[in-house]
């Protein structure tokens, strides 16, 4: 399918999710599922509460369908609404878990030097193997690896791409601790995948 | 060691304050956040530095990497696909 057909396959998607047509919906799965799949698993980590987050999400398309109004691309807010009901599961998880909180932590509402964040030697990285494994194997293994905070505020901001307010209202972060957050994952991410960066010769000045 | 690291080592030497002002400022360098003047400043010594001018492209890279290779298509389970159709038919929220 061209991506001229997949915009019309779109437009007709969201005009019949509008019209209140619920077969759209199996519709929306049969286009867009395996992109939210990835999406809620990339949050939840399996399968059954990635199904729960998919769930989630349909309900959401279809009560917030009214309000899409295509200045973004369809495809780019359902992932959105997915990473939404991803973030929110999570949340609800950790409550039942009395687990990491992922609010912000004292320490990072200031503006003082940002300590390293260091991931954990468990996972592939960095030993031969790794070195010539898929370069996309590595990226996903290195943010599995970072703390569920900070992994959360990267899957939000670098992998979805949205706007550090929606982010802090997701997180319901502050934005100095926001960003302190966001510095360290991307500073420990670079330091996991420094191997694997192609033509540099990079160091810490 | 490499002509880069060598230029690098001894351009922190010769400006060590600008350096460390770098790090200090990157993010807001890369989420477009600096005003004119000082972005103009820091990218004066990026030009000047080979080491920050590298960091600087690195932590660039990991933001791009990180976006084009976690969000792969992932083939949803038959059964799964078969769930959430069920979940559609039969869901009260859903009318």
């Amino acid at each position: 399918m061209t991506k001229t057909d997949t915009q019309i396959s779109d437009a007709q998607l969201v005009a019949r999710l509008k019209q209140r047509d619920r077969s759209a919906l199996e519709q929306l799965i049969q286009l867009h599922g395996a992109k939210m799949y990835g999406v809620a698993l990339q949050f939840m980590r399996n399968e059954h509460d990635a199904r729960e987050v998919m769930q989630d999400a349909l309900v959401s398309i279809w009560n917030k369908i009214g309000s899409f109004e295509g200045k973004s691309a369809f495809t780019s807010w359902i992932y959105r609404v997915t990473a939404n009901a991803g973030l929110m599961a999570l949340r609800k998880k950790k409550r039942h878990e009395n687990d990491v909180s992922l609010d912000a932590t004292s320490s990072e509402d200031d503006d003082g030097p940002v300590p390293a964040l260091r991931l954990s030697d468990q996972g592939p990285l960095p030993d031969k193997v790794a070195m010539t494994g898929e370069l996309g194997e590595q990226v996903r293994a290195a943010i599995d690896r970072l703390p569920e905070p900070y992994r959360m505020v990267v899957l939000l901001r670098d992998v979805e791409e949205l706007p550090m307010n929606e982010v802090m209202d997701a997180t319901g972060l502050s934005e100095p601790a926001l960003k302190s957050r966001l510095h360290r994952a991307r500073l420990a991410l670079r330091e996991a995948l420094l191997p694997y960066l192609k033509g540099q010769d990079i160091q810490t000045p | 060691m490499s002509l880069n690291r060598i230029l690098g080592f001894f351009g922190c030497l010769f400006h060590p304050g600008k350096c460390q002002r770098t790090k200090q400022l990157l993010f807001e360098y890369v989420e477009g956040e600096l005003d004119q003047d000082t972005q103009h400043r820091l990218e004066k010594h990026l030009g000047d530095c080979p080491s920050c001018l590298h960091y600087v492209k690195s932590y660039r890279q990991i933001i791009e990497l990180t976006h084009r290779h976690c969000l792969p298509d992932t083939p949803i389970p038959p059964a799964l696909k078969q769930k959430l159709c069920e979940f559609i038919e039969q869901n009260p929220d859903l009318k």
